[in-house]
């Protein structure tokens, strides 16, 4: 556990995501959790059954609020080929038990810079924003409404 | 889960897995405002490839890259509408442009490309002055996340004192960032150079330091292969000790206690 608040807070966000996704979106596979404290990177990155993937960050916060637009992370220019990077990492890591055909359509969406970013309220901050980014360029952003979240009950954190 | 760097699985994955499945290099098919970032990705993933020992397999795929960016002109930096975009995101990309530019040509043919960097750091810098002081607190953790990069980029730009003005700039708070080695090495070198010190003995003594303190803790499992062969060619090519890149990556092994030292390394 880590020795330090923030950290611990950190954490339980993470493990609370971590527990969200696997409940609420079907059938997705999560192939790396958990970074060392001060390590930079997704908390998150998950591969769906047809090999889409999704970089996930936890954005814990102590006040009741959704999630916006300003508070998303891995914004800016620079975070996209470090992104890449990681998701081939986490690919690595995961050839040995992932089912191949998963694996083969996630590594051409990870080669072709193909993915997901979603940043998360954990603690009291609730619902999501979702970010896709396609041949390594951000092409659309939303805001997700998590069933039973306050702030409303439209739409949902599932992929397409 | 603990992840531990294991330069050999890694170059299999790359020989194996990941080259034979780069897709095309199509430059022509991307918009000016895209391409930078498209280009550094890929350059990721080739410049990884000199620390694997596989430098011989990247060389073609860097040439193409090289031979795209020289056939049209970087980004215009009117491309980002004003208010629409990030206020700095004409000038990073501009700053992506020159610094995979450099980087090519260091890769390929050991230039120094101090030209190319020098317009890296510059552009940057002049996006970082074009913010409000709403948006420096917007991008507080941006600017500090990817400082470290900025500075490297300064000192083989032979910038120093950007690399001051970079470093005041960007505010740090992190103390429990496991990369705060590098961002104090290079405050420390900036300020070495700048006072007209050479890249001596002492210079590149600090640098192995700060790498072997942040590189298997912090640079390798973040994936942050860009940042760390800009700062070994800031610690051991720009100062002499070196004459290759290839050569200076692999000199990076000496400085990984724990990692075994991988056959196709040479002695």
């Amino acid at each position: 556990m880590p020795d330090n608040e923030a950290h611990a807070k950190g954490y339980r966000g993470e493990l609370n995501l971590a527990n969200r996704i696997v409940m609420r979106v079907a059938g997705e596979l999560v192939i790396r959790f958990g970074n060392k404290a001060g390590e930079n990177g997704p908390d998150i990155i998950s591969v769906s059954r047809n090999g889409q993937i999704t970089v996930w960050d936890s954005k814990w916060r102590s006040a009741e609020r959704s999630m916006t637009e300003s508070g998303r992370g891995h914004s800016g220019l620079d975070p996209i080929p470090t992104l890449q990077q990681q998701i081939l990492d986490a690919l690595r890591e995961a050839k040995r038990w992932l089912p191949p055909e998963i694996y083969q359509k996630a590594l051409k969406n990870a080669q072709e810079g193909n993915f997901f970013i979603v940043t998360a309220g954990t603690g009291n901050a609730y619902n999501a924003v979702i970010e896709e980014v396609r041949g390594t360029n951000r092409v659309a952003r939303k805001r997700a409404i998590e069933p039973g979240a306050s702030g409303g009950n439209a739409g949902s954190a599932e992929k397409e | 889960m603990a992840r531990q760097f294991d330069p050999t699985d890694d170059r299999a994955f790359f020989k194996d897995d990941v080259l034979p499945t780069m897709p095309p290099f199509t430059l022509n098919e991307r918009s000016h405002t895209s391409a930078p970032v498209y280009i550094k990705a890929r350059l990721a993933s080739l410049s990884r490839c000199y620390w694997l020992g596989l430098a011989n397999e990247a060389r073609p795929k860097l040439v193409e890259i090289l031979h795209g960016m020289e056939s049209r002109f970087p980004p215009d930096i009117r491309s980002w509408t004003e208010g629409q975009a990030h206020y700095r995101a004409g000038y990073t990309s501009q700053f992506m442009w020159w610094q995979c530019l450099g980087l090519i040509r260091w890769l390929l043919n050991d230039d120094a490309a101090t030209a190319d960097f020098s317009r890296a750091v510059r552009v940057e810098w002049a996006g970082w002055q074009q913010a409000t002081p709403a948006e420096i607190v917007d991008d507080h953790r941006d600017r500090q996340d990817y400082l470290g990069e900025r500075l490297a980029s300064c000192l083989t730009a032979n910038e120093p004192m950007l690399g001051i003005q970079f470093f005041d700039a960007a505010q740090v708070r992190a103390p429990f960032n496991l990369g705060k080695p590098a961002l104090d090495f290079g405050r420390w070198a900036a300020t070495y150079l700048a006072q007209a010190h050479s890249r001596d003995a002492s210079f590149v003594t600090k640098g192995e330091d700060m790498f072997r303190a942040v590189f298997l803790p912090f640079f390798q499992p973040s994936s942050f292969w860009i940042e760390a062969t800009l700062w070994l060619k800031a610690i051991y090519f720009d100062s002499g000790v070196t004459k290759t890149a290839e050569e200076t990556i692999l000199r990076a092994y000496d400085l990984m206690p724990g990692v075994a030292r991988p056959d196709f390394v040479p002695r």
